[in-house]
């Protein structure tokens, strides 16, 4: 290798649910519309996402349905559909892998790629070019695409031009262009901090960077300010980790409840549908967890939890359910309960989960212990993995 | 109230008790410590209604004064806060002293401690039990045979009666088993005196502490049983346990007598060995190892997709049997291994999904492990 220095790609999709929704219906297409909760259509809530069509009346992401019905009264705001949305981007990553494997998967919607070793062979350019073109054409996303040497820049450069942009973002150039970038725009810098950072006098990513400003800013973000102080230099992870798409950390579903719940038939009721919802992903992720936790949000809005962790990786309802139950009746203090949340952590596949046998109850899983036997003994002659065990893993 | 006191004598038994003090209690008086002071010496006690640690200390110890007593009475003092302040006494001496009912002072070259304390009459009246013919046992064949049963004990409460250990006397054979469900110690000792059998759970908590307290004392140990409650005594020593209820399950069918392979090593190489392979679930990843067992060496490895593997071989000292491939959680083979005592040990398997057992020249202990499914 000649240098160390790496091409990253993060490739955003512009405005993907709206897009989508465009995609799926053509009557939508060239109209502005959002997308909102389910009380959208009883004029509550926020707005998830808008179309560029829509946010040229000035209608924002997380904007309440009557400010935005106020700024463009002839909007149409749809409920979603999060499956759909998943299919197209799978769609997206499909397309994504045909030119490397290195693709780690950031969120729905976007994704970063070290095309390092494709680079070789093709100009970064003419690369980007051809994802861009490729996804908006066969797919019908628009996109916009940053190029940089690590993930940093290059999700701050897909940032500049939007839709259907492709910057380039060295990290020579950062004083010209990251600099001068408001601070509440640095990827990582949330709502809540941005507002602390600005009152310290750090209005922009420049400011981050100035020696008079260090004090403030560390205490403002703490162990964290060293990452930040050298995002806003130019360095950054460059470790594009396909690993990251696999590894869940917890798998959960929660809802919230406009009638609260009152009575301990009716919580058990909403618990035996959660889940069964979690376990329906385990199951179809091909997923094991051993760390079970339940989550309570009162009228209050204070919400407490609590959690668990079981001998063995499961992925089994009636264990699950049985377990939850339990938490339950230990946090509940018998207000009304305005959300309820299930959710498994310390997850692994399936596969790699071991059961670990039980005295009192191994005997009766002994009728296969000559398969054990069998395939122990192929893999010992050939090889780990020579032979497994017939357990698919579903998309 | 008024006492001076050996700050190092004072402190261990201070040390000692501490471990019954409660930490959550509805009952705030149970932080504290009980002191009783009589003309023979003063009294110890902590309780924390589950476990209750008595101790006394005499005002001669080898003929040397320790204690001086100024006023007898008592008094109940808050233990942790009291255990702090005596572990930063620089004298050999330290005086304690109650004033108005509700505070004590604590005076040591130029520090005086004034401590709020609750009223001493607010103390629960814990009954100590004591019976005519207590069982005998010295105190390390006790310690012994706790370090090697405790390992097994479940700290898991789904299964209350498995946190225990199971002392049974049939026959005058007493036979002490501890169980999670995937591991199991046994421990049989032949006494050679007459007793009435019994059948109790000991809380393995209990266990643990009281060997902490006894673990560099020689001498015998009196225990006194009734139906729900065990207490040892020794020498001014009293601890006394509430019993777990419930009946233990049946054990004894489950320990294999028949075995496929037995393989011998050295109980120290053995450990080095499965210490190293283990050091990788110390970043995480699962602590399950496998054994592959050849006619010439036996491979010990772990693999983590995560965080990467470990391939050891050990050739045993002795081997017979048909060869196996088994995996394990390596923390129960460890424990095991680290409460025998024999230069060697043997491993007796019956099959990949099977139980295995450690044995050592000392027929008395036997150690099992439940394998995991590897495929």
């Amino acid at each position: 290798m000649k240098n160390n220095v790496k091409i990253i790609f993060h490739i955003d999709m512009n405005a993907f649910y709206t897009s989508v929704e465009q995609i799926n219906n053509p009557l939508l297409r060239n109209k502005p519309i959002a997308i909102g909760g389910k009380n959208a259509i009883f004029n509550k809530g926020v707005i998830v996402t808008a179309s560029y069509e829509a946010r040229k009346f000035g209608v924002k992401a997380a904007m309440p349905v009557f400010e935005v019905r106020e700024l463009c009264p002839h909007i149409i705001i749809l409920t979603g559909n999060m499956a759909l949305y998943r299919e197209y981007s799978h769609r997206f990553i499909n397309l994504l892998k045909e030119y490397t494997s290195l693709i780690e998967i950031a969120s729905i919607d976007e994704a970063y790629l070290d095309v390092t070793d494709v680079c070789i062979t093709k100009h970064p350019l003419e690369l980007a070019k051809e994802i861009q073109d490729r996804l908006y054409l066969e797919i019908g996303l628009s996109n916009s695409i940053g190029i940089a040497s690590n993930k940093f820049l290059a999700k701050m450069a897909s940032d500049f031009k939007k839709p259907m942009g492709i910057t380039v973002l060295r990290r020579r150039e950062v004083s010209n262009l990251l600099w001068p970038l408001k601070i509440s725009d640095m990827f990582g810098i949330g709502k809540k901090t941005a507002p602390k950072l600005i009152e310290g006098g750090i209005k922009t990513i420049g400011d981050l960077v100035k020696e008079e400003n260090k004090v403030i800013a560390t205490k403002v973000l703490g162990n964290q300010f060293e990452h930040f102080y050298l995002n806003a230099l130019g360095y950054g992870n460059n470790i594009v980790d396909p690993s990251q798409n696999e590894s869940y950390k917890s798998i959960g579903n929660s809802l919230t409840y406009n009638d609260p719940v009152r009575t301990e038939e009716a919580a058990y009721l909403k618990l035996k549908e959660l889940t069964s919802l979690v376990c329906t992903r385990l199951i179809n992720h091909n997923y094991v967890a051993k760390t079970l936790s339940i989550q309570i949000k009162y009228p209050d809005f204070k919400s407490y939890s609590k959690s668990k962790t079981i001998e063995n990786h499961t992925d089994q309802y009636d264990i699950i359910y049985n377990k939850v139950t339990l938490l339950f009746d230990e946090l509940w203090n018998r207000q009304p309960i305005r959300l309820l949340g299930v959710s498994t952590s310390n997850i692994i596949e399936k596969q790699a989960a071991f059961e670990q046998l039980d005295l009192f109850s191994y005997e009766n899983k002994i009728e296969d212990e000559k398969i054990v036997k069998l395939m122990n003994n192929i893999n010992r002659k050939y090889g780990d993995n020579s032979i497994k065990k017939a357990i698919n893993k579903k998309k | 109230m008024k006492f001076k006191i050996q700050n190092m004598i004072f402190s261990d038994a201070i040390n000692n008790v501490i471990r019954a003090l409660s930490t959550k209690t509805p009952m705030p008086i149970l932080k504290s410590i009980k002191l009783d002071l009589v003309n023979e010496g003063i009294y110890l006690t902590a309780s924390d209604s589950n476990i209750t640690i008595k101790q006394f200390v005499p005002t001669f110890i080898n003929d040397k004064q320790i204690l001086y007593i100024e006023e007898i009475g008592n008094a109940a003092i808050p233990g942790r806060l009291l255990q702090d302040v005596l572990r930063k006494v620089n004298e050999e001496f330290v005086e304690i002293a109650l004033y108005e009912d509700k505070f004590i002072k604590i005076n040591f070259k130029n520090s005086d401690y004034t401590l709020n304390c609750l009223d001493v009459r607010e103390y629960p009246n814990i009954n100590l039990i004591s019976s005519n013919s207590p069982i005998k046992i010295e105190v390390n064949k006790l310690v012994e045979l706790i370090r090697q049963t405790v390992i097994s004990i479940s700290t898991n409460e789904s299964r209350p009666i498995l946190t225990g250990v199971n002392l049974k006397i049939v026959n005058n054979t007493m036979y002490c088993i501890s169980t999670d469900s995937y591991r199991l110690s046994q421990k049989v000792l032949n006494l050679d005196y007459e007793l009435p059998n019994i059948n109790i759970v000991i809380p393995g908590k209990s266990l643990i502490e009281f060997e902490k307290i006894i673990t560099n004392s020689n001498g015998l140990v009196d225990i006194h049983l009734t139906n729900n409650i065990i207490s040892f005594k020794l020498d001014n020593i009293i601890f006394q346990s509430r019993l777990l209820d419930g009946t233990y399950p049946e054990t004894s069918r489950l320990i294999p007598k028949d075995f496929g392979l037995i393989q011998e090593f050295n109980r120290l190489e053995l450990i080095e060995v499965i210490d190293r392979v283990s050091l990788l679930s110390k970043e995480g990843a699962s602590n399950i190892i496998k054994f592959d067992i050849y006619e010439d060496k036996t491979i010990i490895s772990l693999d983590s997709p995560e965080i990467g593997k470990v391939v050891e071989e050990i050739v045993p000292k002795k081997q017979e049997g048909s060869l196996i491939r088994i995996g394990f959680n390596s923390k129960f083979l460890l424990d095991a291994l680290r409460v025998l005592n024999q230069e060697n040990i043997l491993v007796k398997f019956t099959g990949e999904v099977r139980p295995f057992i450690i044995k050592t020249d000392d027929d008395s202990v036997t150690q099992l492990i439940l394998p995991v499914r590897i495929e």
